[in-house]
């Protein structure tokens, strides 16, 4: 197989970072040497301090100038001021690196003519002799398999979506949020200015990279708009991609012209260029989060807008439920009524409902067939499913937290845990046996630890077991609309969620 | 007429606007359907050309110098016979005259009247970061007041055209409401997609605005276009 022409970017043999801060803690944003080192770089390549402020770091040689490291190095990150960037170009070039990371800021973002300038000369420079660059104004590279990381506490396991931002700090926020539900990445960039690689060659990279099944990005302007649409358009084509574009409104493009110098453009074109494409926009960042999820569960496969609602918290919670699904344009079928009988017989006892949404707590012994006829009720194209307190392990009268004593804590941690994967289980048993696609509602908060329910464990666990979990109804039913749309928007493009598209 | 005689004519007298004979030309050739219309000099030729096209007619004054031609009494329409058309050409020029004395009068285009449809717009313009982009909408107060248009970047592909038409939100109205035949979806998509293809061989196109457009239940027709050109 041949490789794509960015490959190399992912995968440096050395790391020289430029500019190093001495401080030791890696929690920091900049932090770039210690970040490589907590990621374990160090056992795949050499990384290599430079700053001739300072002779060592934690007792690694740290070197005056790039030049005085040992070859090769592939990849530099450079945390020099930007004035002492054009002599940094230079030595890239001595030392025949193949690519270069710019934290360092200052350049077109400030508006400063000059400032352009200095950025243009730069890349040319650097272009002459074929070092890619990544920035200026950014976190650049957060690769679990090749142990690059940008910042403190990112997983080193390896997923398969890609994600590629021009904000660095949504970035961190984009990984942190996805990795809490569960996702694992290929590759994250954050390519701030763009003055070089920008969305439409990451695009294109993704498109081909076998790691990656999921295209997440987030994007403030757009420099290159026809490459930008021809990338998307061929990206988007084989692999959903989930775009979360900044600077909609007045303020907001005002804020991404001074964030990354980005002009944010007309938002009904950007729109346009999505739905042509077949790429999906999330409005806020936390659509962009569940359409993630979305798009790497079952929750990809529904295809009609017919939900049941089961298990919840009573009759109120139905009522605006019902409302919430329906104002995201979804529906509450109601159930035929064998379906109806045929609950009855399970739940004789009167002041709970087996209309749609059902209220009620079937015995456990009877919940697998409830389940089972909710599921496959003419009308229903998708189960929403709370966890039910029915899961609750016996004997464990007190509520989790309210206990004392190490071992006391260990055990009902343990008891958690198990509740997590027999409630992930249900979801996903019940998927299985009926093909309905089951969405997760995942209502955390104080009741829920009252009952003994994890919902961070649950929807870790759900995840793995290929069902997406949501954190209230309303965002559960906004992501299915948000699918079926995306689905019929993609009209004669090809199928790449699996089912019906 | 080729486009580039035209384009270069345009430039030659110092236009970037095609006048209305120009651009229907061109469009009519490119396969978007326009009402035919052709240009008169005199009240003769007038009365030549309405016979051409067939009555009613509808009369227009041509001017690069005159962006808004019912604003200066430029328009007369419901025109039937030889009469009202001498009388029509000589009001138009001497409105146009009073209002705007500088005016270089090129003529006056005769227009066979096109019967009343549902009003769409088929325009393009070209965006700063992303090129030629077509919009699709209703017309008069949908667009005006509602905004209810939608846009595709070109090359625009059979199914871009097809959500175009079916994501407006007036779409009911295309549909056919209180009894009317449902306008031709057909028609419309065809039309979108000629503009597109004609805009991307013509990178010296800038704009191009078919307002109206009237759509039947079967065929539509722009009445008015409009081409804008780059300077060079």
């Amino acid at each position: 197989m041949s490789e794509h022409p960015l490959d190399p970017i992912f995968h440096p043999r050395a790391v020289a970072v430029v500019g190093v801060r001495s401080s030791p803690t890696a929690s920091m944003m900049g932090s770039f040497y210690q970040s490589l080192l907590e990621a374990g770089f160090a056992s795949i390549g050499d990384v290599y301090p430079v700053n001739p402020k300072v002779d060592e770091i934690d007792g690694a040689t740290c070197y005056p100038t790039l030049l005085d490291t040992p070859d090769p190095v592939d990849h530099v990150i450079s945390q020099v001021p930007a004035s002492a960037v054009p002599e940094l170009v230079d030595q890239c070039v001595a030392k025949k690196v193949r690519s270069i990371h710019f934290f360092t800021a200052g350049f077109s973002e400030t508006g400063d003519e000059n400032m352009a300038v200095v950025e243009r000369r730069m890349i040319d420079k650097l272009r002459q002799a074929n070092i890619r660059a990544i920035g200026p104004n950014c976190m650049g590279l957060y690769v679990p398999s090749s142990r690059l990381a940008f910042m403190s506490g990112f997983p080193m396991e390896a997923g398969n979506v890609f994600l590629l931002s021009q904000s660095g700090a949504n970035a961190g926020e984009i990984v942190h949020g996805l990795v809490s539900r569960g996702i694992r990445f290929s590759k994250v960039i954050s390519y701030g200015n763009g003055a070089d690689l920008r969305a439409h060659d990451f695009l294109d990279y993704a498109a081909a990279d076998p790691e990656s099944d999921v295209v997440a990005a987030y994007i403030e302007g757009v420099q290159d708009g026809r490459a930008f649409f021809d990338a998307l358009k061929r990206c988007a084509r084989v692999k959903p991609v989930v775009i979360l574009k900044g600077g909609r409104t007045q303020s907001g493009s005002h804020a991404a012209h001074s964030h990354t110098g980005s002009l944010a453009g007309s938002i009904e074109i950007f729109d346009a260029v999505c739905r042509q494409a077949g790429a999906a926009r999330a409005e806020t960042m936390e659509e962009l989060h569940d359409l993630v999820v979305a798009a790497t569960t079952s929750t990809c496969r529904v295809t009609g807008r017919g939900v049941a609602l089961f298990g919840g918290g009573g009759g109120g919670f139905a009522v605006l439920s019902s409302d919430a699904i329906d104002r995201e344009g979804l529906e509450v079928p109601k159930f035929p009524q064998s379906a109806i009988d045929e609950m009855r017989e399970y739940i004789p006892v009167a002041g709970s409902s087996v209309n749609n949404p059902i209220d009620a707590f079937p015995p456990e012994e009877h919940l697998e067939d409830m389940l089972r006829l909710v599921a496959t009720a003419e009308g229903i194209d998708n189960v929403f499913m709370s966890p039910m307190t029915g899961w609750r392990p016996p004997g464990s009268s007190s509520a989790a937290g309210q206990s004392s004593g190490a071992s006391v804590d260990k055990e009902e941690d343990s008891a958690t845990d198990k509740l997590a994967t027999k409630a992930a289980r249900q979801m996903y048993q019940l998927q299985d046996d009926t093909g309905t696609p089951v969405v997760g509602i995942l209502r955390s908060g104080r009741m829920a630890r009252m009952m003994g329910l994890d919902m961070d464990e649950i929807c870790l666990a759900a995840y793995r077991d290929g069902i997406g979990t949501y954190g209230s109804v309303t965002r559960a039913a906004r992501t299915v609309a948000q699918m079926l749309d995306w689905k019929a928007a993609r009209k004669g493009l090809p199928d790449i969620f699996g089912s019906g598209n | 007429m080729n486009i580039e005689s035209v384009v270069q004519q345009a430039r030659v007298e110092g236009r970037s606007l095609l006048n209305e004979i120009e651009a229907k030309q061109l469009l009519g050739e490119a396969g978007v359907p326009v009402a035919q219309t052709v240009l008169a000099t005199n009240e003769e030729e007038a009365r030549i050309q309405a016979k051409r096209v067939g009555y009613p007619v509808v009369l227009k004054i041509v001017s690069p110098d005159i962006t808004h031609k019912s604003d200066v009494g430029g328009v007369k329409v419901g025109l039937d016979d030889e009469a009202e058309v001498t009388a029509a050409y000589a009001e138009i020029i001497d409105n146009a005259k009073a209002a705007e004395p500088e005016a270089a009068i090129t003529g006056v285009a005769v227009q066979h009247m096109a019967p009343a449809g549902t009003e769409v717009i088929v325009g393009m313009t070209t965006d700063p970061q992303f090129g030629p982009v077509v919009m699709f909408g209703l017309g008069g107060i949908m667009v005006e007041v509602m905004k209810d248009v939608t846009f595709r970047v070109v090359p625009i592909e059979d199914r871009d055209a097809t959500q175009m038409i079916d994501e407006i939100k007036g779409v009911a109205i295309l549909e056919g409401v209180r009894g009317q035949a449902p306008a031709d979806k057909k028609a419309i998509k065809d039309a979108i997609l000629s503009i597109s293809r004609f805009v991307e061989a013509h990178p010296e196109v800038q704009e191009i605005d078919l307002n109206p457009m009237m759509v039947y239940a079967d065929g539509a027709v722009a009445v008015d276009a409009r081409i804008v050109i780059t300077d060079s």
